[in-house]
């Protein structure tokens, strides 16, 4: 997983295989626990960097196909 | 200047403002509409400049017994404002969630970027929908 898009494709797989019965529910939340801490950290780097006043590129929250 | 003179001045604009006062809103009230832009860019600075000045003029406003009867006339507004606040919450709508998101922090939900709020939104589908499941 390289960036938010696919982080958020992934959420979205989980979230169907948990509705059709495919996944246990434990087990989509050990998953949502850690995307949570992912998206936990890319908004700390975020606010870091507001602080900051700067405005780098995060390559996690780049969009694919941006350049 | 001397301080008598000062102070006859201040005693002298003060009587003008009593005397003129609404003539004076209603014609600041025209510019800010005839001037929308920069009414809102001095607002805005106004606002920047003492944020906490600002907090507490507007709970004055709203502890001012004509202005919690205005409010307290429009059950409607109210009503509308839960509506939307449950649809909110039940959609995920992107301000839901961004504000969400920006609790706790130094940011304002417009700060994040759009791609991070999409996969939290797509968290919290999911969280909800594990919540569902565990009953």
């Amino acid at each position: 997983m390289k960036n938010v898009d696919e982080l958020r494709g992934q959420l979205a797989e989980v979230f169907a295989k948990l509705r059709d019965g495919e996944m246990k529910p434990g087990e989509a939340a050990e998953l949502a626990n850690l995307a949570g801490k992912m998206i936990g950290s890319a908004k700390v780097q975020v606010e870091y960097y507001a602080l900051r006043k700067e405005a780098p590129t995060i390559e996690f929250l780049r969009a694919p196909y941006a350049d | 200047m001397t301080d008598e003179q000062r102070e006859r001045k201040k005693a002298y604009l003060r009587e003008w403002y009593a005397k003129n006062r609404e003539r004076q809103i209603a014609a600041v009230g025209a510019w800010q509409r005839d001037n929308r832009e920069r009414a809102n860019t001095n607002k805005r600075a106004y606002v920047e400049r003492d944020p906490q000045r600002r907090r507490e003029q507007a709970s004055r406003h709203a502890a001012k017994p004509e202005v919690r009867a205005k409010a307290a006339a429009r059950p409607a507004r109210k009503e509308w404002q839960k509506a939307r606040n449950k649809r909110d919450t039940e959609t995920l709508s992107d301000g839901f969630v961004r504000r969400i998101m920006a609790q706790h922090t130094s940011m304002k939900g417009s700060d994040l970027p759009q791609g991070l709020v999409n996969a939290y939104r797509e968290m919290m589908k999911l969280k909800r929908a594990i919540n569902e499941k565990r009953g």
